[in-house]
């Protein structure tokens, strides 16, 4: 089973995803969790680690088991500081932004 | 989880988690505070006054697009009584500014501000694609600093501007605050954190010790950089975040993850930094007040016999004799400037350019072409 959810790469996260702006995954459910569950911000987050392709641009977006600091991440536009953070639980269709505060001026 | 209710208005949920106070805000509220904080910031640190000719140093990044929205926003609503201009630099870094630049003709008929634009290359004769083919990678952004806080001077100047407003953020102050700590730099320390500079009258220096013919405010200095992320994503504002061709991007790298993993520990750490320099009342060594006259070369304002700028255009001209034929590299003075200040013609060509040079294919990253 596998969650469908829209992530968006921007303020200069696109440029270590091919330039990918919106995007459309497809992310397994864990056996932990049943499908109604959905998938949590962390398995997310390790799904789209794999799709990084040059491993010193991993840590342009991700520190640890979650993002570097100076990098947003809005759930459905949400801050996902309020939604639980590492934690939030990401259902059919929920959109998630991540937005990186660290590029230009 | 759902998110709380907004701690302002209780009636909406919350979208934001403000950074300094930790406090959960709806969007609506979030704007209205954002707003009500910068204009807190202008009123008591007395940034503009009534007939004040604002050119507002616009480069298409997220802080000086945010910086623009939200003056026009301000003057609109509280009588500012100013007029604010976007100037724009034009560095001469083929895929790089000729991008940002869109998005800055784009502000100019969003925003309603008219746009000029200043290039190096007309400045200084020296575009900086030229630049780096003659001095390499190395030393190149230091080329590009005092080029540009020149060029946006003269810029302004050239505009009949009374004052430059620039986007620096609470992260970028307290980041320079830390650098000349590490550095033990406490006369830049005592000036790098105020909200203005040259405004009492003192001619305007900067956080890097250069003199500015023209006062300097930054109405964003206490505003967190999330924050202004989190504005121009509910306001939908258009920016421009490639990163420039030709920085290292590490230079201030480390000092720049210090200031964010404080602010995850402790919200109002970062405004603390900068607070805390604020408050020292640092006594500035005696000697290192720099005498103001005009440089021999090219009559700039300057704290030297020969300004930064023409020092480093002579050491251009060492690596590339014969390369300006014409005459020694000099910036051109006012009125030469003020002749080759065809900005607008300017504007409409590097747009042409832009435009055509993803060939409309669709794999252009900039969002104005896209949205095209
Ligand atoms: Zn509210
Ligand atoms: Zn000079």
């Amino acid at each position: 089973m596998s969650t469908r959810l829209f992530v968006e790469f921007t303020g200069g996260l696109e440029a270590i995803f091919d330039n990918q702006k919106q995007t459309e995954q497809h992310v397994a459910t864990e056996s932990s969790q049943t499908p109604q569950e959905g998938v949590s911000m962390r398995t997310l987050l390790r799904h789209l680690g794999k799709q990084i392709k040059k491993p010193q641009d991993v840590q342009l977006m991700l520190a640890g088991d979650t993002v570097r600091p100076g990098v947003l991440v809005l759930v459905n536009e949400t801050d996902w500081e309020l939604t639980g953070g590492i934690d939030t639980m990401l259902n059919d269709g929920d959109c998630v932004a991540f937005v990186s505060t660290l590029h230009g001026g | 989880m759902a998110p709380p209710l907004c701690s302002a208005c209780a009636s909406a949920p919350a979208a934001a988690l403000r950074p300094a106070t930790r406090t959960p805000v709806c969007r609506a509220c979030f704007i209205a505070q954002f707003e009500e904080e910068v204009h807190a910031t202008i009123v008591s640190a007395s940034l503009f006054a009534p007939g004040d000719r604002v050119a507002i140093g616009a480069s298409g990044g997220k802080d000086s697009t945010v910086l623009a929205y939200v003056l026009g926003e301000l003057n609109k609503r509280h009588n500012y009584g100013i007029e604010l201009l976007l100037l724009s630099i034009d560095e001469g870094i083929a895929g790089y500014r000729d991008d940002s630049l869109m998005t800055v003709v784009q502000n100019e008929t969003d925003y309603n501000m008219p746009l000029s634009v200043v290039s190096y290359k007309q400045l200084y004769g020296w575009s900086m694609d030229e630049i780096v083919k003659a001095v390499g990678l190395r030393n190149n952004c230091t080329f590009c600093g005092v080029f540009r806080r020149q060029a946006l001077d003269r810029g302004a100047e050239l505009l009949g501007a009374t004052k430059v407003a620039t986007g620096h953020n609470a992260d970028d102050a307290a980041e320079t605050v830390l650098l000349n700590v590490t550095r033990g730099d406490t006369a830049r320390l005592a000036r790098c954190a105020s909200a203005s500079t040259g405004l009492s009258g003192d001619r305007a220096a900067g956080d890097e010790g250069e003199v500015s013919s023209l006062p300097r405010v930054k109405p964003l200095m206490r505003t967190y950089e999330k924050d202004i992320v989190l504005y121009a994503r509910f306001n939908r504002l258009k920016y421009f975040s490639t990163e420039c061709t030709y920085a290292p991007g590490a230079a201030r790298g480390h000092v720049r993850d210090f200031v964010k993993n404080i602010e995850r520990l402790r919200g109002d750490a970062v405004m603390s930094v900068v607070g805390s320099a604020e408050d020292m009342h640092v006594v500035a060594p005696k000697t290192t007040a720099p005498k103001l006259g005009k440089c021999r070369v090219c009559g700039y304002l300057a704290s030297r016999p020969v300004c930064k700028a023409c020092d480093l255009l002579r050491e251009l001209d060492r690596k590339l004799p014969g390369r300006r034929a014409e005459s020694a590299s000099a910036p051109l003075n006012n009125s030469e400037a003020a002749a080759a200040f065809d900005a607008r013609k300017l504007v409409v060509e590097r747009a042409g350019n832009a435009s055509t040079a993803c060939g409309g294919g669709g794999v252009c990253t900039n969002e104005v072409c896209n949205k095209a």
